[in-house]
Protein backbone atom coordinates (compact mmCIF):
# COMPACT_ATOMS: atom_id res chain seq x y z
CA UNK A 1 0.00 0.00 0.00
CA UNK A 2 1.32 3.45 -0.83
CA UNK A 3 1.00 6.58 1.29
CA UNK A 4 -2.04 7.97 -0.53
CA UNK A 5 -3.97 4.72 -0.17
CA UNK A 6 -3.04 4.47 3.52
CA UNK A 7 -4.09 8.05 4.27
CA UNK A 8 -7.37 7.59 2.36
CA UNK A 9 -8.05 4.39 4.30
CA UNK A 10 -7.34 6.13 7.59
CA UNK A 11 -9.51 9.07 6.55
CA UNK A 12 -12.47 6.72 5.95
CA UNK A 13 -11.97 5.11 9.35
CA UNK A 14 -11.92 8.50 11.07
CA UNK A 15 -15.18 9.62 9.51
CA UNK A 16 -16.79 10.22 12.90
CA UNK A 17 -14.29 13.03 13.61
CA UNK A 18 -15.07 16.56 12.60
CA UNK A 19 -13.29 17.80 9.48
CA UNK A 20 -10.70 19.91 11.32
CA UNK A 21 -9.65 17.10 13.67
CA UNK A 22 -9.54 14.55 10.89
CA UNK A 23 -7.34 16.83 8.77
CA UNK A 24 -4.93 17.33 11.67
CA UNK A 25 -4.59 13.61 12.31
CA UNK A 26 -4.08 12.84 8.64
CA UNK A 27 -1.39 15.54 8.38
CA UNK A 28 0.38 14.05 11.39
CA UNK A 29 0.47 10.55 9.89
CA UNK A 30 1.42 11.87 6.47
CA UNK A 31 4.36 13.68 8.09
CA UNK A 32 5.37 10.52 9.96
CA UNK A 33 5.52 8.55 6.71
CA UNK A 34 7.56 11.28 5.00
CA UNK A 35 10.00 11.33 7.95
CA UNK A 36 10.35 7.53 7.94
CA UNK A 37 11.23 7.65 4.25
CA UNK A 38 13.70 10.49 4.73
CA UNK A 39 15.42 9.32 7.92
CA UNK A 40 15.30 5.54 7.57
CA UNK A 41 16.04 5.49 3.84
CA UNK A 42 13.08 3.22 3.08
CA UNK A 43 10.67 3.49 0.18
CA UNK A 44 7.07 4.63 0.53
CA UNK A 45 5.61 1.13 0.63
CA UNK A 46 8.01 -0.01 3.35
CA UNK A 47 7.35 3.13 5.39
CA UNK A 48 3.61 2.41 5.26
CA UNK A 49 4.11 -1.28 6.06
CA UNK A 50 6.11 -0.31 9.15
CA UNK A 51 3.21 1.76 10.45
CA UNK A 52 0.44 0.36 12.60
CA UNK A 53 -2.63 -0.58 10.60
CA UNK A 54 -5.18 2.13 9.81
CA UNK A 55 -7.72 0.16 11.87
CA UNK A 56 -5.52 0.17 14.94
CA UNK A 57 -4.60 3.83 14.60
CA UNK A 58 -8.25 4.85 14.15
CA UNK A 59 -9.28 2.83 17.22
CA UNK A 60 -6.58 4.46 19.33
CA UNK A 61 -7.57 7.93 18.17
CA UNK A 62 -11.31 7.47 18.62
CA UNK A 63 -10.99 6.12 22.13
CA UNK A 64 -9.16 9.32 23.12
CA UNK A 65 -12.02 11.50 22.01
CA UNK A 66 -14.53 12.47 24.68
CA UNK A 67 -17.84 10.82 23.92
CA UNK A 68 -21.19 12.48 24.57
CA UNK A 69 -24.66 11.61 23.31
CA UNK A 70 -25.76 14.07 20.66
CA UNK A 71 -28.12 16.80 21.77
CA UNK A 72 -31.13 15.44 19.93
CA UNK A 73 -34.41 13.80 20.83
CA UNK A 74 -33.86 10.10 21.41
CA UNK A 75 -36.65 7.57 21.01
CA UNK A 76 -37.00 4.79 23.49
CA UNK A 77 -37.80 1.77 21.32
CA UNK A 78 -37.34 -1.64 22.87
CA UNK A 79 -37.57 -3.15 19.42
CA UNK A 80 -34.22 -1.53 18.53
CA UNK A 81 -32.07 -1.17 21.64
CA UNK A 82 -32.92 -2.39 25.09
CA UNK A 83 -31.58 -3.48 28.42
CA UNK A 84 -33.54 -6.70 28.78
CA UNK A 85 -32.22 -7.77 32.15
CA UNK A 86 -30.43 -6.05 35.01
CA UNK A 87 -29.69 -7.16 38.52
CA UNK A 88 -27.17 -7.08 41.31
CA UNK A 89 -25.96 -10.26 42.97
CA UNK A 90 -25.42 -10.51 46.70
CA UNK A 91 -21.67 -10.34 46.19
CA UNK A 92 -22.05 -6.86 44.66
CA UNK A 93 -21.60 -7.91 41.02
CA UNK A 94 -23.91 -6.27 38.47
CA UNK A 95 -25.32 -7.87 35.35
CA UNK A 96 -26.86 -5.95 32.45
CA UNK A 97 -28.14 -7.66 29.29
CA UNK A 98 -27.97 -5.31 26.32
CA UNK A 99 -29.94 -6.02 23.16
CA UNK A 100 -28.72 -4.57 19.86
CA UNK A 101 -29.56 -5.17 16.19
CA UNK A 102 -26.99 -7.65 14.84
CA UNK A 103 -25.72 -5.19 12.24
CA UNK A 104 -24.73 -2.68 14.93
CA UNK A 105 -21.14 -2.48 16.12
CA UNK A 106 -20.37 -1.92 19.80
CA UNK A 107 -18.43 1.10 18.55
CA UNK A 108 -21.74 2.72 17.56
CA UNK A 109 -23.29 2.51 21.00
CA UNK A 110 -22.69 5.11 23.68
CA UNK A 111 -23.07 4.07 27.30
CA UNK A 112 -23.40 6.39 30.27
CA UNK A 113 -22.79 4.94 33.70
CA UNK A 114 -23.66 6.29 37.12
CA UNK A 115 -21.83 5.25 40.21
CA UNK A 116 -24.75 5.65 42.61
CA UNK A 117 -28.52 5.93 42.85
CA UNK A 118 -28.43 9.71 42.66
CA UNK A 119 -27.27 9.72 39.06
CA UNK A 120 -23.69 10.89 39.60
CA UNK A 121 -22.12 10.17 36.25
CA UNK A 122 -18.98 8.08 36.41
CA UNK A 123 -18.19 7.79 32.73
CA UNK A 124 -19.50 8.04 29.18
CA UNK A 125 -17.85 6.08 26.40
CA UNK A 126 -18.41 3.84 23.40
CA UNK A 127 -19.55 0.40 24.53
CA UNK A 128 -16.67 -1.08 22.52
CA UNK A 129 -14.07 0.70 24.64
CA UNK A 130 -15.69 0.02 27.97
CA UNK A 131 -13.42 -2.87 28.85
CA UNK A 132 -10.12 -1.25 27.90
CA UNK A 133 -7.47 0.58 29.86
CA UNK A 134 -8.92 2.64 32.67
CA UNK A 135 -12.25 0.83 32.32
CA UNK A 136 -10.90 -2.70 32.52
CA UNK A 137 -13.12 -3.44 35.52
CA UNK A 138 -16.01 -3.96 33.12
CA UNK A 139 -16.55 -7.07 31.03
CA UNK A 140 -18.75 -7.52 27.97
CA UNK A 141 -19.42 -10.77 26.20
CA UNK A 142 -21.82 -11.84 23.49
CA UNK A 143 -24.27 -14.06 25.31
CA UNK A 144 -26.82 -14.85 22.64
CA UNK A 145 -27.87 -14.06 19.07
CA UNK A 146 -31.32 -14.64 17.66
CA UNK A 147 -34.12 -12.91 15.78
CA UNK A 148 -31.75 -10.39 14.19
CA UNK A 149 -30.42 -9.22 17.56
CA UNK A 150 -27.28 -9.74 19.58
CA UNK A 151 -27.56 -9.96 23.35
CA UNK A 152 -24.47 -8.84 25.27
CA UNK A 153 -23.92 -9.36 28.96
CA UNK A 154 -22.08 -6.56 30.73
CA UNK A 155 -20.77 -7.27 34.22
CA UNK A 156 -18.84 -5.33 36.80
CA UNK A 157 -18.30 -5.25 40.53
CA UNK A 158 -16.90 -1.74 40.37
CA UNK A 159 -19.80 -0.18 42.30
CA UNK A 160 -20.42 -3.03 44.72
CA UNK A 161 -21.24 -0.74 47.63
CA UNK A 162 -22.92 2.20 45.91
CA UNK A 163 -25.44 1.04 43.30
CA UNK A 164 -25.16 1.90 39.63
CA UNK A 165 -27.18 2.74 36.56
CA UNK A 166 -26.73 2.92 32.80
CA UNK A 167 -28.21 4.63 29.76
CA UNK A 168 -27.56 3.50 26.20
CA UNK A 169 -27.64 5.61 23.05
CA UNK A 170 -27.59 4.49 19.44
CA UNK A 171 -27.81 6.27 16.13
CA UNK A 172 -29.24 3.64 13.79
CA UNK A 173 -30.42 4.11 10.21
CA UNK A 174 -30.43 7.89 10.69
CA UNK A 175 -32.64 7.77 13.77
CA UNK A 176 -31.65 8.22 17.40
CA UNK A 177 -32.58 5.53 19.91
CA UNK A 178 -32.06 5.26 23.59
CA UNK A 179 -32.47 2.56 26.21
CA UNK A 180 -33.82 4.18 29.33
CA UNK A 181 -36.24 3.37 32.08
CA UNK A 182 -39.51 4.75 30.76
CA UNK A 183 -42.35 3.31 28.76
CA UNK A 184 -41.80 2.05 25.24
CA UNK A 185 -41.66 4.50 22.31
CA UNK A 186 -41.50 7.54 24.51
CA UNK A 187 -39.50 10.44 23.21
CA UNK A 188 -36.78 11.70 25.49
CA UNK A 189 -34.85 14.89 24.99
CA UNK A 190 -31.21 14.37 25.82
CA UNK A 191 -31.62 11.89 28.61
CA UNK A 192 -34.02 9.66 30.43
CA UNK A 193 -34.11 7.73 33.65
CA UNK A 194 -31.20 5.53 34.60
CA UNK A 195 -31.51 1.82 34.20
CA UNK A 196 -30.53 1.04 37.76
CA UNK A 197 -29.52 -2.23 39.37
CA UNK B 1 2.29 -1.75 33.55
CA UNK B 2 -0.91 -0.21 34.84
CA UNK B 3 -2.62 1.71 31.98
CA UNK B 4 -3.16 4.87 34.01
CA UNK B 5 0.43 4.90 35.25
CA UNK B 6 1.77 4.30 31.75
CA UNK B 7 -0.36 7.12 30.35
CA UNK B 8 1.11 9.55 32.86
CA UNK B 9 4.65 8.36 32.20
CA UNK B 10 4.26 8.76 28.43
CA UNK B 11 3.24 12.39 28.98
CA UNK B 12 6.38 12.91 31.07
CA UNK B 13 8.63 11.18 28.52
CA UNK B 14 7.25 13.29 25.66
CA UNK B 15 7.87 16.48 27.63
CA UNK B 16 11.38 15.27 28.46
CA UNK B 17 12.01 14.56 24.76
CA UNK B 18 11.43 18.22 23.88
CA UNK B 19 12.95 19.76 27.00
CA UNK B 20 16.37 20.54 25.51
CA UNK B 21 15.30 21.33 21.97
CA UNK B 22 12.14 21.48 19.88
CA UNK B 23 11.35 18.25 18.14
CA UNK B 24 8.90 16.67 15.68
CA UNK B 25 6.68 13.59 15.76
CA UNK B 26 8.93 10.89 14.35
CA UNK B 27 11.98 12.06 16.28
CA UNK B 28 9.98 12.16 19.53
CA UNK B 29 8.93 8.54 18.98
CA UNK B 30 12.56 7.51 18.36
CA UNK B 31 13.77 9.45 21.42
CA UNK B 32 11.19 8.00 23.78
CA UNK B 33 11.02 4.41 22.48
CA UNK B 34 14.12 3.07 24.30
CA UNK B 35 12.47 3.99 27.60
CA UNK B 36 8.75 3.36 27.15
CA UNK B 37 6.64 1.77 24.44
CA UNK B 38 4.96 4.48 22.40
CA UNK B 39 3.28 3.91 19.06
CA UNK B 40 2.36 6.31 16.28
CA UNK B 41 -1.29 6.14 17.30
CA UNK B 42 -0.45 6.86 20.94
CA UNK B 43 1.72 9.89 20.33
CA UNK B 44 -0.57 12.33 18.60
CA UNK B 45 -3.38 12.21 21.20
CA UNK B 46 -0.68 12.78 23.84
CA UNK B 47 0.70 15.79 21.96
CA UNK B 48 -2.81 17.22 21.60
CA UNK B 49 -3.55 16.69 25.26
CA UNK B 50 -0.32 18.40 26.30
CA UNK B 51 -1.03 21.27 23.92
CA UNK B 52 -4.52 21.73 25.36
CA UNK B 53 -2.95 21.79 28.83
CA UNK B 54 -0.60 24.49 27.49
CA UNK B 55 2.43 22.39 28.40
CA UNK B 56 3.71 22.62 24.84
CA UNK B 57 3.11 24.69 21.73
CA UNK B 58 3.31 23.80 18.06
CA UNK B 59 4.72 25.56 15.02
CA UNK B 60 4.97 24.46 11.41
CA UNK B 61 8.35 24.74 9.69
CA UNK B 62 9.03 24.22 6.01
CA UNK B 63 11.29 21.21 5.53
CA UNK B 64 12.34 19.78 2.17
CA UNK B 65 9.35 21.30 0.43
CA UNK B 66 6.80 20.15 3.00
CA UNK B 67 5.59 21.33 6.39
CA UNK B 68 6.79 19.65 9.54
CA UNK B 69 5.31 20.37 12.96
CA UNK B 70 7.76 21.14 15.76
CA UNK B 71 6.76 20.89 19.41
CA UNK B 72 8.14 23.33 21.96
CA UNK B 73 7.93 22.87 25.73
CA UNK B 74 6.25 25.71 27.64
CA UNK B 75 6.79 26.79 31.23
CA UNK B 76 3.83 24.66 32.36
CA UNK B 77 5.55 21.64 30.80
CA UNK B 78 8.82 22.42 32.55
CA UNK B 79 6.91 22.81 35.82
CA UNK B 80 5.31 19.41 35.23
CA UNK B 81 8.72 17.79 34.72
CA UNK B 82 10.05 19.41 37.90
CA UNK B 83 7.00 18.26 39.85
CA UNK B 84 7.50 14.75 38.49
CA UNK B 85 11.09 14.71 39.77
CA UNK B 86 9.84 15.59 43.25
CA UNK B 87 7.01 13.04 43.10
CA UNK B 88 9.47 10.38 42.02
CA UNK B 89 11.54 10.82 45.16
CA UNK B 90 8.45 9.90 47.18
CA UNK B 91 7.69 6.95 44.90
CA UNK B 92 11.29 5.71 45.22
CA UNK B 93 11.01 5.88 49.00
CA UNK B 94 7.78 3.84 48.84
CA UNK B 95 9.42 1.35 46.47
CA UNK B 96 12.36 0.92 48.84
CA UNK B 97 9.96 0.39 51.73
CA UNK B 98 7.89 -2.18 49.81
CA UNK B 99 10.88 -4.17 48.53
CA UNK B 100 12.50 -4.09 51.98
CA UNK B 101 9.29 -5.54 53.46
CA UNK B 102 9.28 -8.19 50.75
CA UNK B 103 12.90 -9.13 51.48
CA UNK B 104 12.16 -9.49 55.18
CA UNK B 105 9.25 -11.88 54.61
Amino acid sequence: MNKTAFINDLSDKLDRLNETDRKEYLEFFSELIDDKIEEDGVNETSAVENMQSADRIADAIIREIPVEPENVAYIEAHSVIDCTNRYRMDDGKYYFTIKLPDDVSLKDVIIEITKDYRGTRELCTNLFYLTDGDNAEFAIRLENAYGGFNYYEMTTDKFADTGMGIRLYLRYKDKYYMATDISNKSEVKGNGYWLGA
Amino acid sequence: MDAQLKRGLIDICVLAAIRDEDSYGYRIIKTVKPYIEVSESTLYPVLRRLEEAQMLSVRSVEHNGRLRKYYHINQAGIDRLNAFSEEWKEITAIYNFVTKEARNE
